[in-house]
């Protein structure tokens, strides 16, 4: 059965902090993106509305566990500083444009090789797109020399170890980070002194505002109590890795890149009632409705689809059938067996649920199999 | 000396800086006193081992450098000139972070006062402990945790009596959601309940355990929670705030690491650290609570009634 998601524009009232005070905030899509499945449940209870346990020792059934959820009050930012912040520092380690067509080639085998390796290990989004801003600030700086054809792979090696050391918490020996066809295999000590040379290219600003940092502000708006605003999260995230080998998108900001693909994708999954959410953020987030529908026209000729931020709905691939890297679309589910808990090693689809035991509750914790390893194409789960 | 595309001339470490003194060493590498040979200023130099044959750059390094280049520009924050890089005596590459120099710090601060019966005056631990809170604040506002807040790594001016938070080696930016981060971190002291008991999803309120185990520190001038393993670590807690239940904070029996432990009734804190005025007490016992998510922020921590008859003017 499809899910089906209605945004519910409500006041919420959060409370801040330790002291009893609560606050109102305006409606707003951000604020209240809280997403419901119109769904029975029926299949799950039995008639006196307990669960309905079934012994089952088929293999293929898969149990599940919760993963522990650990986000607190203290940990959330309402207030609008944090986007203020976001917003006077996304210039600083952003590139307009690539104004020399001959790095686009290079650029998109390069891009690709980092996201399928990404995938291989089970890296985080975030940690594909600070390989990709790294690669794409230093191949447009005067150091990247164009005309050796093994340095743009060298680049793209150097970039993603730093961006997996930067936000992993296990990285991958430089010699094991070279796999996926890679054409040509680097010594260490190359590649360390190519991380230098990034670095000091860069002047070690490793840690730009990307259109995850926005994705991310805007989910702790919603206040992290739904799993389905973890659905939100991922889908944007999943675009965002779908679109990212094409320099025109890199282009723009990343709270304009940010926009267009989260209205992407509540277009996708609110397609009737997409017009005030739009608008909302918009007027958050302060930007070009102008730029945002240029950047969102390109997303949506990348994706097969073809509309302006405010036009019809009209059939384009679903998430489900984006291209993208095949190692991308598989999120790695591996056991850690250090303390028997599970840990999703990339962004994890929430749409695993067919699979596993619905719940009643909103604010039931995201559930992941318990095998020792299972990998999934998250992309091709239905919805 | 390298000469760049712009012809301006840069000068390595070596050229560069006149080594004074070795004044620490850390994971990495050895930390010095040195002398900018253009300017005079006093630096302190941070000397990082590259192993070529391994991973390349630290990971550590980088995030410090990367997170500092973020954070620098906060008075409570130490302040990173530059990096240059160079190399040793077999050619191995070196890279020498350059921060702004500071005389002490709050553990060599804390053991100037070896005399019975000399204290630390309550203005300067209400003084240096807001500096402590604003300075969290910042990095916390700015998605970093630190994870290795200790006295050692909180640099002082005697002069000035300004604090600045140091050695963010172990920091590292957050994200939602939170990712299960090691719990191997944190000297042990000042090492919270949750890491303890093996949570390897936690967040700010990590840090705020320690920035309250440096305030008791500060009025008692001996560590709150002398732990010699990660075992008696949890027991000195224990004794003094209770053995946790889940009552006082669910969850906490489902952690990695949660045995059955000796029962303990929780003790008056005032006992612990006698001579903090009530309201200091009153913020150390949010600081210290058992669950995470009560935990104080350090932002909220900073509007502590304890703080209001601070001149919080030049801080």
């Amino acid at each position: 059965m499809k899910k089906r998601f209605f945004f519910l524009l409500r006041r919420r009232k959060m409370a801040l902090g330790d002291d009893a005070q609560h606050h109102s905030h305006s409606p707003s899509f951000l604020d209240s993106l809280l997403c419901e499945e119109r769904e029975t449940f029926e299949e799950d209870f039995d008639a006196n509305g307990d669960e309905c346990e079934t012994e089952n020792n088929d293999p293929s059934v898969i149990k599940s566990q919760p993963l522990p959820l650990v986000l607190y009050d203290n940990d959330l930012f309402w207030e609008d500083d944090e986007l203020v912040s976001l917003i006077a520092k996304e210039g600083e380690t952003h590139l307009r444009s690539f104004s020399d067509g001959a790095l686009e080639g290079p650029r998109v085998e390069a891009v690709n090789w980092v996201s399928k390796v990404s995938g291989h290990y089970g890296f985080s989004a975030l940690t594909t797109v600070l390989a990709v801003n790294y690669f794409d600030r230093f191949i447009t700086s005067l150091k990247f020399q164009r005309d050796k054809p093994w340095m743009t792979q060298l680049a793209a090696v150097a970039c993603l170890s730093l961006a997996a050391k930067t936000e992993e918490t296990h990285v991958p020996l430089l010699l094991d980070l070279q796999v996926e066809e890679s054409r040509f295999v680097f010594e260490a000590k190359t590649i360390q002194r190519m991380e230098l040379l990034v670095l000091s290219t860069l002047k070690w600003r490793m840690l730009p505002v990307t259109p995850i940092s926005f994705f991310e502000h805007i989910v702790r708006r919603l206040g992290l109590k739904s799993r389905l605003h973890w659905e939100f999260l991922w889908r944007c995230e999943r675009v965002l890795l779908n679109i990212i080998a094409d320099s025109r998108v890199m282009s723009y900001l990343p709270s304009t890149l940010a926009a267009a693909t989260m209205i992407h994708v509540i277009k996708e999954i609110e397609s009737f009632n997409a017009t005030e959410y739009i608008d909302q953020l918009l007027g958050l987030l302060k930007i070009s409705e102008e730029q945002v529908n240029k950047c969102y026209r390109i997303i949506q000729k990348l994706l097969g689809c073809h509309e302006g931020i405010y036009g019809l709905p009209q059939k384009c691939k679903r998430l489900s059938e984006l291209g993208s890297p095949s190692a991308v679309t598989d999120a790695s589910f591996s056991c850690d067996s250090s303390n028997d808990s599970w840990a999703v090693s990339s962004s994890v689809s929430l749409s695993l649920e067919p699979q596993l035991k619905r719940r009643r509750s909103q604010d039931q914790q995201m559930r992941l199999p318990s095998v020792s390893r299972v990998s999934i194409d998250v992309l091709n789960s239905p919805h | 000396m390298e000469k760049t595309g712009a012809g301006v001339v840069v000068l390595s470490a070596k050229e560069a800086f006149e080594k004074l003194e070795k004044v620490g060493e850390g994971t990495y590498g050895k930390v010095y006193r040195a002398r900018e040979k253009a300017t005079g200023k006093i630096v302190a130099l941070k000397k990082t081992r590259l192993h070529e044959d391994q991973d390349g750059v630290p990971p550590t390094t980088l995030r410090e450098v990367s997170i500092l280049r973020m954070l620098s520009r906060d008075p409570h924050v130490v302040s990173l000139m530059d990096v240059k890089q160079g190399q040793n005596k077999e050619g191995k590459t070196v890279l020498y972070l350059v921060f702004e120099y500071m005389d002490t710090d709050l553990k060599k601060f804390i053991r100037s006062f070896d005399q019975p019966g000399q204290n630390i005056p309550p203005e300067t631990i209400k003084s240096l402990m807001y500096q402590l809170c604003k300075g969290i604040a910042f990095c916390h506002g700015h998605g970093i945790l630190h994870r290795d807040l200790k006295p050692h790594n909180l640099l002082m001016d005697r002069k000035t009596m300004m604090l600045k938070i140091a050695d963010l080696g172990l920091a590292r930016a957050f994200t939602v959601p939170i990712k299960k981060y090691t719990h191997e971190i944190l000297t042990l002291w000042y090492r919270a309940p949750e890491v303890l008991l093996g949570a390897t999803h936690y967040s700010m309120a990590v840090d705020i355990w320690s920035v309250g185990c440096i305030f008791a520190e500060l009025v008692t001038r001996r560590a709150l929670f002398p732990g010699d393993s990660e075992l008696q670590q949890l027991l000195h807690i224990f004794r003094l705030l209770g053995t946790p239940n889940e009552e006082v904070w669910p969850g906490v029996s489902k952690l990695k690491d949660w045995h059955e432990y000796p029962q303990w009734n929780s003790q008056s804190l005032s006992t612990a650290v006698p001579g903090l005025e009530e309201l200091g007490l009153d913020l150390l016992s949010q600081m210290l609570e058992y669950e995470p998510s009560k935990r104080i922020s350090a932002k909220k921590a900073m509007e502590h009634a304890y703080f209001d008859d601070l001149d919080k003017r030049n801080l």
